[in-house]
């Protein structure tokens, strides 16, 4: 999988995907690609978005605002990766 | 704020629909509901009901426990996603079915924030001396809208019928809720992620369209993934927000009535809050999710399960279509 281009957010998605990889294992699938659906997938559902959007928020310590709280921004673990790295300077 | 909470009603209708009883309809397990909603059963109207029926049964039952007339009553504000008709609303239809004086009666669309609404308006109302005995009544018939098929499964495996109402007056008696504050927020952003679109004129249809390819409009909407996420943050901060202009935290709160949505909604919220779940009042399990009427029915259930003392603290939650939410602040006389 691709790295991040800050190396400290890089550091950080490192944990952001062992804590997917973890959730995944709790619901007995794999972890998909970059660009596969985490919903269609089976690895989040809307409580485990809940729970994993509040997660990236303690990581990365950032406010998701308001207007950020669209599904379609953490389907992926590549969207995610481009949110986090914007969230975070880039 | 001097406006009470003094006497509080609920009626459900009998037919009682069970998990079980949706398994093949929605095509999933019985399991599968309780474990993504925390229901187990939720009633159903029978065909021959109307929402206003429902209503009558609760506004009785809650008139019986204030003490009060029907004729005392003198302003009634109702609320519903679900009428008897599209036009008028269930105020006026309730009104005759009571035989209520020909006082001013009108419904609120705020689904199911409709309980704060009827708050918020009762307070204004008994405050400014333009009533003594606000009713308050929300009810919904849902099922008859639900979409009974596998790809509705989300939505239809949650709501169900029921009424619930309350006074609130001006004057306090033992027992009564002071409503203290109340804060209500909307964003219209959000319309069409939790929706019935039709009939309406906002769909460059008719309002009736027989071309088949509208009829899913009539069917509810909700992008539960949206609704989920902004629920839980907006509930929160909205129960936040009141508790600091209050001066209080969550610790001072001895109970929790929100809007039963959805358990593990509610559970969300409580981690959010800090709050304990023994502290939030939920009816999900056995009557699912009623809209307009859940948090009255919610806490008519909590008085009869004595769970409300004098002294007590109660914040009141609500978030639905709009998007609309908000807090109310009580404190039990």
């Amino acid at each position: 999988m691709k790295e991040a281009a800050n190396p400290k957010a890089g550091e950080r998605f490192q944990d952001v995907l062992t804590f997917l990889e973890s959730v995944a294992e709790a619901q007995g699938v794999s972890l998909p690609s970059d660009s596969e659906s985490l919903f269609d997938q089976g690895v989040l559902d809307s409580f485990g978005l809940l729970e994993f959007l509040g997660f990236l928020e303690e990581t990365f310590d950032i406010k998701i605002p308001d207007d950020d709280l669209t599904p379609g921004k953490f389907e992926t673990i590549g969207r995610i990766r481009e949110y986090v790295e914007s969230r975070m300077g880039h | 704020m001097a406006a009470f909470i003094i006497g509080t009603g609920r009626h459900l209708p009998q037919q009682v629909m069970t998990n079980s009883d949706l398994e093949a309809l929605l095509e999933t397990s019985a399991e599968w509901i309780f474990k993504n909603t925390g229901i187990r059963t939720r009633r159903w109207a029978e065909a021959t009901t109307a929402t206003s029926d429902l209503a009558v049964g609760a506004v009785q039952e809650a008139i019986q426990k204030s003490g009060l007339r029907l004729e005392d009553v003198d302003y009634l504000i109702a609320g519903t996603m679900t009428p008897d008709h599209q036009v008028p609303g269930i105020g006026p239809i309730i009104q005759a079915k009571l035989g209520l004086r020909h006082i001013p009666c009108l419904d609120v669309r705020t689904a199911c924030c409709n309980p704060l609404y009827g708050f918020e308006i009762a307070s204004a109302l008994v405050e400014s001396h333009r009533a003594n005995h606000v009713l308050i009544v929300g009810a919904e018939i849902q099922s008859i809208g639900l979409k009974l098929t596998p790809d509705a499964r989300d939505v239809s495996s949650v709501f169900g019928d029921g009424a619930g109402a309350c006074l609130v007056a001006r004057s306090q008696r033992p027992g009564a809720i002071h409503l203290i504050d109340i804060q209500l927020f909307t964003d219209g952003k959000f319309v069409r992620d939790l929706a019935v679109l039709a009939p309406g004129t906002g769909n460059g249809t008719r309002w009736y369209e027989e071309d088949p390819r509208y009829h899913e409009l009539y069917y509810p909407v909700m992008n539960g993934r949206t609704v989920i996420l902004h629920a839980a943050r907006k509930i929160s901060d909205a129960g936040q927000s009141l508790l600091q202009r209050n001066s209080l935290s969550a610790q001072d709160i001895d109970l929790v009535i929100p809007h039963q949505a959805n358990a593990n909604l509610l559970l969300a919220i409580g981690r959010q809050l800090d709050i304990p779940e023994k502290k939030i009042v939920s009816v999900l399990e056995w009557c699912g999710n009623t809209s307009s009427a859940s948090i009255l029915i919610a806490l008519d259930w909590a008085y009869e399960q004595q769970l409300i003392s004098s002294g007590n603290r109660i914040l009141f939650l609500a978030f639905g279509a709009g998007f609309a939410w908000g807090a109310a602040l009580g404190k039990v006389q």
